[in-house]
């Protein structure tokens, strides 16, 4: 096999599981945050579903009245961010570059917690999405080039 | 209400690889292109001869780094040679490549930033009919014409008389050398000295010329 077949292979398979294991995480945080904060707030009956019947993940909490709303909703978001900014310690490796599309990614789901606000979700989505474009190509880059020197 | 409030976590991490493996083959189509641009560039000396010739031993011996198989080309071995303070490619092209199909195969070197060939005549008891490799050597100077070539007799300490007679007859003036035994003696070493010499000599002088020809195009661009 040529080198730049080896290359293209390792890069991929790492680009691909490196994306599913942040985004798998983060996604696991974010429920918890939901989780966590639900506590934190008083609300009852909480319950947090990984994968349902139809492989939808959420978190179902009833919260007191008093609690703002967005307390569990934002919480959840801002859950995730130490995970992924503990990323940004690998100062000089690619991998560095996985902030960005956990937090792309964190921005994505957590628009969707709010459902009524029809314009937030449209805006953040596309926040999201362009962040994560942006780590996707900053990543691949750096990860063909630290392969390249490597291999 | 654009999302749904759940979302399958399956559908979620599918957008994310199918984001990230269209933005992969995007980048990794263009690091392949700049990495061949890159491979092209750089000033090339030719390693050619018959199967077991001692190609790849010449350029051990000869290089500044280690062999490996080049990332672009098929088959071919590489290693990095310093020629004062520039930095040249060695590169070994696999025999097959050149006994059919020349055309077919040798394309690409053509494309290269080629400052000399080195040709590698097996001129031991055992090797392939000298008629056959002075054949070989024929088309492939022929190939590659405006190449200056820089001929080498190797395996001379366990040579065929008769072979090295038939190369003088057909193609004149080469240099001897026997890369088994370089390591050996101190007089062979000499020969190793002596030989890098001639390939510096000749690499200079190339290297002058395109250098020329480049200032030469880029005042008549200018």
């Amino acid at each position: 096999m040529r080198k730049i077949q080896k290359i293209f292979f390792i890069a991929l398979i790492f680009t691909i599981l490196l994306n599913i294991s942040v985004c798998s995480s983060a996604l696991l945080l974010h429920e918890l945050g939901h989780f966590f904060l639900g506590v934190q707030a008083g609300c009852k009956n909480i319950k947090l579903v990984l994968i349902d019947s139809e492989l939808g993940t959420y978190t179902e909490m009833n919260c007191p009245k008093e609690q703002p709303f967005y307390f569990p909703l934002l919480g959840a978001f801002i859950f995730v961010l130490p995970f992924l900014s503990s990323f940004l310690l690998l100062k000089n490796f690619p991998e560095k570059n996985l902030f960005f599309i956990g937090l792309g990614f964190n921005i994505t789901i957590a628009i969707t917690d709010f459902p009524s606000i029809a314009f937030l979700q449209l805006l953040g989505f596309f926040i999201g999405l362009g962040i994560i474009l942006y780590g996707e190509i900053v990543l691949i880059d750096k990860l063909l080039s630290f392969i390249r020197g490597v291999k | 209400m654009i999302f749904p409030e759940s979302f399958p976590i399956f559908y979620s991490l599918g957008l994310i690889v199918a984001i990230a493996v269209s933005i992969f083959s995007w980048r990794f189509y263009i690091f392949r292109k700049n990495l061949i641009k890159t491979y092209l560039s750089i000033p090339s000396i030719l390693v050619l001869g018959t199967k077991g010739s001692g190609k790849t031993s010449f350029i051990r011996a000869f290089a500044s780094s280690q062999v490996e198989s080049h990332p672009i080309q098929d088959g071919f071995n590489f290693a990095s040679l310093t020629l004062g303070e520039k930095t040249a490619q060695l590169m070994e092209v696999p025999y097959v490549y050149y006994v059919d199909g020349i055309a077919q195969h040798l394309q690409k070197i053509r494309e290269m930033n080629l400052i000399c060939g080195i040709y590698l005549f097996d001129v031991s008891k055992d090797s392939e009919p000298i008629e056959v490799q002075i054949e070989n050597f024929k088309r492939i100077r022929e190939f590659l014409k405006d190449l200056k070539f820089l001929v080498l007799a190797n395996k001379m300490d366990i040579a065929d008389e008769q072979k090295i007679e038939k190369l003088k007859k057909s193609i004149g003036e080469f240099h001897m050398l026997s890369l088994a035994n370089l390591e050996k003696t101190t007089q062979l070493k000499k020969e190793l000295d002596d030989v890098m010499s001639l390939v510096k000599g000749l690499s200079s002088e190339a290297l002058a010329q395109k250098n020329e020809i480049e200032l030469n195009q880029a005042s008549k661009a200018s």
